[in-house]
């Protein structure tokens, strides 16, 4: 099991339920706050009220995408205080150029991660 | 609703495509016979355009001498028309005076410029009609206008007789002629006959001219002679009893014909075009009148024409033959029927190969479409579901996870090894619908490599560092060779991963534990060479070829296959090569397998000291 040290926010925006679910209750033992969001559109909305430090990002939903969504907050003026990592089974669909674009920070494969695995990723990035 | 109409899409594709596959696959012989066919038909057409200009060619070949029969005809009846014109003119005379003399008759003819103006003509003359019990006094008339030694040879008291009396021009040897009998001569005598009883102007037929015969010309050129009757003036001439009456003489004209014809000829000599002309119908040689001198030449000159038609000049029958040799045409015109024959051929050639490449070229086209939106469908479909499958897994991957590292509770022991085996089972779930999903976005077309330079030595021992603990489990020894320089290499970090993922698992299953797989680097020729040799349990030669094949997209196959690496080294082998590299496999001595790989490197990089 690996702890969070400082018990970061961390919003995961995933469209699979039981997914979400998995990581919400994870990120939760880990000692993370953690909210959840749908798609894209969904994740827009939690940024005001949430503030969170990390997202974790699926690549393919509905209504709003992630790459729609990274677009969107690029706009942002603010954008950059987010760090977001890409958390898909559609790893290579994102470029290099725009991971460098959108400030991303990691791609993680879901179906490659397991649960601790994933978490000692975030707690990189945490720091 | 996508899915459904995937699967329609590919329902009706098979039920589309089948008759077609047959057809571009086996459907040559169709295309073939096609093609036959129109051959076939353009060489008909052709033969028939040939048929057609060769009745052209000798249609007009056929006007040509009929034209040039009709131009002879009329030139010759033209020609005799004027000799016939000089003796009606003659008889004028003769019927204008009571008695015409020697000086006058000769005065008259020379005024037509006889040589000049009409060759072919031997002169003009005059036949007195006597009758027996006349002779006497006529020899004696002739006698006292001056011809002291005129005399007509005796013939009895049956016929009359048809003394030569006047003649010009005179010459000495003509003079000889004066007194010869023309009723003696029996060719003469029935033109003269027939000339006296009809009272119209009669040729005689094939004749040796007196002149000739008697002179000193060996010429014997055939001739003949042209009567024209002159009777008593003011005698009724409408019977035949009446004009043997009224009969007093004829005016002749003797003809060379061969002088006669040469001079008509002369003017537009062919020689492609010949004559000759009997005096009778019989044809014989003996009724030979005239024979152009280029007339067996041409009659025996492949491909002519000979035209003959008998013809009637002033009662006497006559054949005239006209030989046309195809040579009277351009060359151009003569062998229109070849060249005729030379398009239709080559159009026929190209039109058939046209309508064969037309139709192998729209059922490949037809096939490859139909095949492309199949694999394309079943591509579609592939990736859909196996993206369907994925998503569940990696749930139950996420779950079993946490449940395994504790996140719901203290587990038994064995619970852990349940869980464990259900977390080893989903890994190799996830693993295979990875491939299947590549594999389907492979055929798509849908991978694009992100490739950047990378030192191979750094990448391989990463990838060794990742696998050594799976190695330990099976007690492997997994050793890595590297060269003393850099090897940079343009490759995509994480497909070049999976390369050596599916390589590696392959030798650690398929060796027994305790085995050694030795992965090794090393340049060759502008290539990177890195092979993964193991002592396992090697593979068949029998199996060998088709180890980097795809699973056979059948659904029945594709369970049993996917159990075994057999995406695994089809999807190695496509990432090698879509690095624009290769993949060989090969027998390790003295057992085993060594997968050998070439990638193209950066030669430049290379050849730098691996720096300290």
């Amino acid at each position: 099991m690996t702890a969070s040290k400082t018990g970061s926010r961390v919003l995961i925006v995933e469209d699979e339920p039981q997914l979400r679910q998995a990581f919400m209750f994870l990120l939760k033992a880990a000692g993370y706050d953690a909210s959840s969001a749908g798609n894209g559109k969904e994740a827009l909305q939690q940024l005001k009220m949430f503030k969170p430090e990390i997202i974790l990002l699926d690549l393919m939903m509905p209504v709003m995408n992630g790459i729609e969504f990274l677009e969107a907050i690029d706009q942002q003026p603010d954008s950059r205080k987010y760090k977001i990592v890409i958390l898909s089974n559609l790893s290579d669909r994102i470029s290099k150029s725009d991971t460098v674009r959108y400030g991303v920070e990691k791609i993680l494969v879901k179906a490659n991660l397991a649960p601790d695995e994933l978490l000692k990723e975030i707690a990189t990035i945490e720091q | 609703m996508y899915k459904k109409s995937l699967l329609d899409r590919l329902k009706d594709d098979k039920k589309k495509s089948n008759p077609l596959m047959t057809y571009a696959g086996k459907g040559q012989p169709t295309h073939v016979l096609a093609a036959v066919l129109v051959l076939a038909a353009c060489l008909l057409a052709t033969g028939y355009y040939w048929y057609t200009a060769r009745q052209e060619l000798e249609r007009v070949i056929n006007d040509e001498s009929k034209s040039a029969i009709q131009d002879t005809e009329r030139a010759i009846g033209t020609r005799l028309e004027v000799y016939d014109n000089i003796l009606t003119a003659g008889t004028g005379l003769f019927r204008s005076s009571e008695s015409v003399t020697r000086e006058e008759f000769g005065s008259f003819i020379s005024a037509f410029d006889l040589s000049n103006r009409y060759p072919g003509t031997q002169g003009f003359g005059y036949g007195a009609y006597v009758k027996p019990n006349q002779l006497g006094t006529h020899i004696q008339e002739v006698r006292g206008d001056g011809l002291s030694e005129y005399d007509v040879p005796y013939a009895g008291q049956e016929d009359p007789y048809v003394p030569v009396t006047f003649l010009s021009p005179m010459t000495e040897n003509r003079r000889k002629v004066l007194g010869f009998n023309m009723m003696s001569e029996p060719n003469r005598r029935a033109a003269l006959i027939s000339a006296r009883d009809s009272g119209k102007p009669t040729f005689t037929g094939r004749v040796i001219l007196a002149q000739d015969n008697k002179g000193q010309s060996t010429n014997d050129e055939p001739g003949i002679i042209l009567y024209r009757p002159i009777y008593r003036q003011g005698a009724k001439v409408e019977t035949v009893e009446q004009r043997q009456e009224a009969i007093t003489g004829f005016m002749y004209t003797a003809l060379r014909l061969n002088e006669l014809l040469k001079g008509i000829f002369d003017d537009n000599g062919n020689p492609n075009v010949s004559l000759q002309i009997y005096d009778d119908l019989s044809r014989e040689e003996e009724a030979l009148l005239y024979r152009s001198e280029n007339f067996n030449e041409v009659s025996s000159r492949p491909g002519k024409l000979v035209n003959e038609r008998e013809i009637d000049v002033s009662g006497r029958k006559m054949v005239i033959s006209y030989a046309v040799a195809p040579e009277i045409l351009s060359s151009t015109q003569r062998n229109e029927p070849w060249y005729t024959l030379a398009r239709g051929l080559v159009i026929s050639l190209v039109v058939s190969y046209a309508t064969y490449y037309f139709l192998t070229y729209r059922s490949r086209k037809m096939f490859r479409q139909q095949r492309q939106e199949i694999e394309s469908a079943k591509d579609d479909l592939l990736s859909l579901a196996s993206h369907q499958l994925r998503t569940p897994a990696t749930v139950v991957k996420q779950y079993v996870g946490m449940a395994l590292q504790g996140y719901g509770g203290p587990l038994k022991k064995n619970q852990i090894e349940m869980l464990e085996n259900a977390y080893a089972s989903n890994e190799r779930q996830l693993k295979i619908i990875n491939e299947i999903l590549y594999v389907a976005r492979l055929e798509a077309g849908q991978i694009r490599l992100h490739r950047e330079p990378y030192d191979l030595s750094d990448f391989l021992k990463k990838i060794i560092q990742e696998q050594k603990p799976s190695f330990k489990e099976q007690d492997h020894q997994l050793e890595l060779v590297l060269p003393n320089r850099a090897v940079i290499a343009r490759i995509d970090e994480q497909y070049m991963h999976m390369v050596f993922d599916n390589l590696l698992s392959n030798a650690n299953k398929y060796t027994p534990p305790g085995g050694k797989v030795v992965v090794s680097l090393a340049t060759s020729n502008r290539c990177a060479i890195i092979t993964v040799a193991d002592n396992g349990v090697g593979i068949p030669k029998s199996e060998r070829a088709g180890v980097f094949d795809k699973f056979t997209r059948g659904s029945s196959e594709m369970t049993s296959q996917v159990n075994g690496s057999g995406i695994g080294l089809y999807l190695v082998k496509r990432i090698a090569e879509l690095h624009k590299g290769s993949i060989e496999v090969s027998d390790n001595k003295p057992q085993g397998t060594i997968f050998t790989l070439s990638l193209p490197i950066k030669s430049h990089l290379s050849k730098r000291k691996q720096p300290t």
